[in-house]
């Protein structure tokens, strides 16, 4: 049975869909991502979790409960804000120790508990500060502790390392990990940041104005995107419109008007339906015009192309090119020493397997 | 939904007593007066009052009572100019010239006379104002000889005493808009080519506006009513809407034409309220 | 900015504070002249606070005031407060006609306020005197009050409260154990204000002040109106100094209390 179990979940505020038929389970242990930009009502579904916001329709249940009655201080569940919301006029000692300290626990075991606590995130030692006095990093290790040391049955993290910088965040996402890892608690966190996604979801679901768009795991949905938005929302893709054509070899074919037809492992709809397809740009080869041509072995899909723009990032480039019809991403490890210049004519191939039928 | 109506349980709870106060203190007495300004004479002692417009009769009647109010508004004219006129300026220096911890300071110097007791306040005008008070003397040891500089119980010294109350409000409202200004608008305005007075008439001057117009109204409506000031700094020269209003409570004791009177006058309030209400909208906001 | 202008901007902003200190100046030395008819050169005296303390009448509705005032306080910041938590950590409709009705009693002329009170309680019996002026001080505190604890829970957000029911408070230990310590420094702003605003309070008291039963302020006006005696610059200068030491106290509170 899953730990969290949401069906159905709607929300409006006034005219605006916030939440439309949400459905996801959470499974024991699970690090699940909740994706999307601004307003897709990933943190409004963190927060009817918590129970901070009621639902319209649908129901969410903890282990099997229907927790609709349940008012959030007796929800089982461990927070953290994205502001983290330490209590100013408390220790740290006292801001990690409120949850035991609500319940009645006694000093002797909740000073041995807070000090696990502040062990497990590595702030051994800051029991007397006051929250204003530590760093960004520490706050949120601080509100971890917090939210952990009660033992809930399911973590929500909004937006966790919003307000750290890009090297604390990278350093937090791998302790996060570890630290719920260690405890094995169930956990949702909401981000708008897809890389953080990936990095730190068992599972993600992405959102878009309310709905879940796709659910799975990270590569699948990365690697077989099934929309136009999941495709272009998390990493970036190149798109062809065009029409099915019929399949040879095992391969389908679309006519896209420009490159002529492309080919696809995916299955098509009936002849002359319109399909889109997706080409992740770090997919696609780059040699230069003038070189040999490689030896025939699996079809590819080959065009030619004229080098518009290249951005040089130190490991890798990326490229815009320029080919009948179309202008196209292509991300190239840097593996030559000397990258295409702008103007290079160039090739540009990638196997049909990489070509996913996504959805509008 | 249970949670649903607990909270709205919650919000009742909550708001209820403090409302249900302000209904008994302030919404039901102005019905009761309202009431009573349709009577013929205060319904008490066993006498009959019947209800009628004569009192709001006698004010479109009277000339009296229409120069009155026309006076009231005269002198509240006045307040608020010389509110503006010395208040806007100080309020410009502090928001944009005083820097740092002085600018604080200043702030609560200037806004704490403001907060003690003002009939304290107006009687001690009588001492500076007064035939032998300090400006008269001043008068005399500069000039000698000169005639008594006796401004109490003359008209301007209800204005300079009710200028004096009420400037720190005009100073309150303008600092709040003028330091909301940022200081980023002004030097892209003067790196544009903008001289200072340039930039004061076209980015200072229109951002503040809602400051002004707040002290204007916040001055401009207790001005007109007042009472206190007129009678103690103007004596006979002091008769306004608001001491009229006074009498017919304490002296002669025609409780409907007060209730008319004070009628009218709020009216007049509301009228201007209603005008500046577009303009102040957004700095209603309580949370 | 050049010299001569930054010299003349500090120099109006002198005048303006001398314009606002100089007749309480003034007034606080005459109170402490020997001379009851006002003569100068000044001798100082303070024979005129030894007048006050034989004064009875002062004295007695100098109590008054106080205990009017501590009573506001305790209700109008309890009431107001109540209210303040209401707006600040709730979403209901009708919220904006709840502010509005805030506005009548700060911006309604007190003459007006003051007279109705007196119609309304001598017509259904409520009558005049301390009671009476209790429910009018309320009535005016009760704006200040929800104004300044709202924006001192604003400050804070609802955040930290959210935080405590995660973790199991209930909405009374919630209460309790963050939501007052943190709207601490705004509530005791609120509470001085409303004392400050009581014990100055003039026109209301001076409608519903009883025969026998009045306040500083009534007292003070009375004795203006009736002839000059010198004890009240002495009782204006302890009023004066009383009111502008509570504001600093507010202010101390309200803008750099607690740990924002």
């Amino acid at each position: 049975m899953s730990v969290v179990d949401i069906s159905g979940v709607s929300k409006r505020y006034d005219r605006v869909v916030a939440l439309d038929d949400v459905s996801l389970t959470f499974a024991e242990g699970e690090f699940f991502g909740l994706l999307g930009p601004s307003g897709s009502g990933k943190t409004t579904l963190l927060r009817s979790i918590a129970g901070f916001v009621e639902p319209e329709a649908g129901a969410i249940r903890i282990d099997g409960a229907d927790v609709r009655d349940t008012p959030v201080h007796r929800r089982d569940i461990g927070m953290v804000f994205q502001n983290y919301a330490l209590f100013p006029h408390m220790s740290v000692f006292e801001n990690i120790a409120f949850g035991l300290a609500v319940r009645g626990v006694a000093g002797a075991e909740t000073a041995e508990r807070v000090r696990a606590m502040l062990a497990l995130v590595r702030l051994a030692g800051y029991e007397e500060r006051r929250p204003r006095q530590l760093s960004g990093g520490q706050q949120q290790r601080v509100a971890l502790a917090r939210a952990l040391i009660t033992r809930p049955r399911v973590l929500l993290l909004d937006e966790p390392l919003g307000a750290l910088d890009r090297r604390l965040r990278q350093e937090m996402q791998i302790e996060l990990k570890s630290i719920q890892r260690e405890v094995g608690i169930t956990t949702a966190f909401v981000t708008h940041d897809q890389e953080e996604a990936l990095t730190l979801s068992d599972r993600i679901a992405i959102f878009n104005e309310g709905r879940v768009v796709q659910v799975g795991a990270p590569s699948a949905v990365y690697e077989r995107p099934e929309t136009v938005f999941a495709a272009g929302f998390l990493g970036d893709a190149n798109f062809f419109a065009g029409r099915a054509a019929g399949r040879g070899d095992g391969l389908g074919r679309v006519r896209v008007e420009g490159p002529g037809a492309l080919l696809t492992a995916d299955p098509l709809p009936a002849d002359g339906d319109p399909v889109t397809l997706a080409v992740r740009p770090e997919k696609i080869a780059l040699t230069a015009a003038d070189a040999a041509p490689a030896p025939a072995g699996a079809p590819l899909n080959r065009l030619d192309g004229r080098v518009v723009q290249s951005v040089y990032s130190g490991n890798s480039i990326t490229y815009k090119i320029a080919v009948a019809g179309a202008e196209l991403t292509v991300f190239e490890q840097n593996r030559a020493s000397r990258p295409f210049p702008a103007g290079a004519a160039v090739r540009l191939a990638w196997s049909p397997e990489h070509s996913v039928v996504v959805r509008p | 939904m249970n949670l649903a109506r607990r909270r709205r349980l919650a919000v009742f709870g909550l708001t209820a007593p403090a409302y249900l106060w302000l209904v008994l203190t302030i919404f039901l007495p102005l019905s009761a007066m309202l009431f009573f300004s349709f009577l013929t004479q205060a319904p008490f002692g066993g006498r009959q009052a019947e209800l009628t417009l004569g009192q709001y009769g006698a004010f479109l009647d009277k000339a009296f009572y229409r120069t009155l109010a026309w006076r009231s508004l005269e002198l509240g004219v006045y307040v608020t100019l010389g509110c503006v006129a010395i208040g806007y300026p100080a309020a410009l220096a502090l928001a944009k010239h005083v820097k740092g911890r002085w600018r604080e300071a200043l702030f609560l110097l200037i806004v704490l006379p403001f907060w003690s007791n003002a009939l304290v306040r107006t009687f001690s005008w009588t001492m500076v104002l007064r035939g032998d008070g300090l400006v008269d003397r001043a008068v005399q040891a500069v000039f000698p000889g000169a005639p008594s500089f006796a401004l109490l119980f003359t008209y301007p010294a209800i204005v300079i005493g009710l200028v004096h109350a009420f400037v720190p409000y005009m100073i309150l409202t303008c600092y709040i808009s003028l330091q909301a200004i940022d200081d980023s608008l002004i030097e892209a305005a003067r790196s544009l080519g903008a001289s200072a007075w340039a930039v004061f008439r076209r980015i200072i001057l229109p951002l503040s506006i809602p400051g002004l117009c707040a002290g204007v109204v916040l001055i401009f409506v207790p001005a007109i009513g007042s009472f206190m000031e007129p009678r103690i700094l103007g004596g006979p020269a002091g008769i306004m809407l608001g001491t009229v209003i006074e009498d017919q409570f304490t002296m002669v004791f025609n409780w409907p034409l007060g209730a008319a009177l004070s009628f009218i006058l709020l009216a007049i309030v509301l009228a201007i309220l209603a005008l500046a209400y577009p303009l102040l909208r957004r700095s209603l906001q309580v949370a | 900015m050049r010299r001569g202008w930054a010299w003349a901007i500090n120099g109006y902003l002198a005048a303006v504070l001398g314009f606002l200190y100089l007749p309480i100046a003034v007034m606080m030395v005459m109170a402490f002249n020997q001379s009851s008819l006002y003569e100068l050169p000044v001798r100082f005296d303070t024979v005129w606070f030894e007048a006050l303390a034989r004064n009875d009448r002062l004295l007695r509705a100098s109590l008054n005031s106080v205990l009017l005032a501590l009573a506001n306080t305790v209700v109008a910041t309890v009431l107001g407060t109540m209210a303040a938590l209401a707006f600040a950590r709730y979403r209901f409709r009708g919220r904006a006609l709840l502010q509005l009705l805030l506005f009548p009693p700060i911006t309604i002329p007190w003459l007006i306020i003051g007279t109705s009170m007196l119609v309304l309680f001598f017509w259904i019996g409520i009558g005049r005197g301390l009671h009476a002026m209790l429910l009018g001080h309320v009535a005016l505190s009760l704006p200040y009050v929800i104004v300044v604890v709202a924006a001192r829970l604003k400050s804070f957000g609802p955040a930290l409260e959210e935080a405590a029911a995660t973790l199991g408070a209930s909405p009374w230990q919630t209460f309790w154990r963050v939501s007052a310590p943190v709207m601490a420094p705004g509530v005791v702003a609120a509470a001085l204000f409303a004392f400050a605003v009581s014990f100055d309070q003039f026109v209301i008291s001076y409608f519903l002040a009883a025969p026998g039963v009045s306040t500083l302020p009534v007292e003070i006006y009375s004795a203006i109106r009736k002839g000059f005696t010198p004890e009240i610059n002495a009782v204006s200068t302890i009023i004066i100094l009383v009111s502008m030491g509570i504001m600093l106290l507010v202010a101390r509170f309200y803008r750099f209390g607690g740990e924002r």
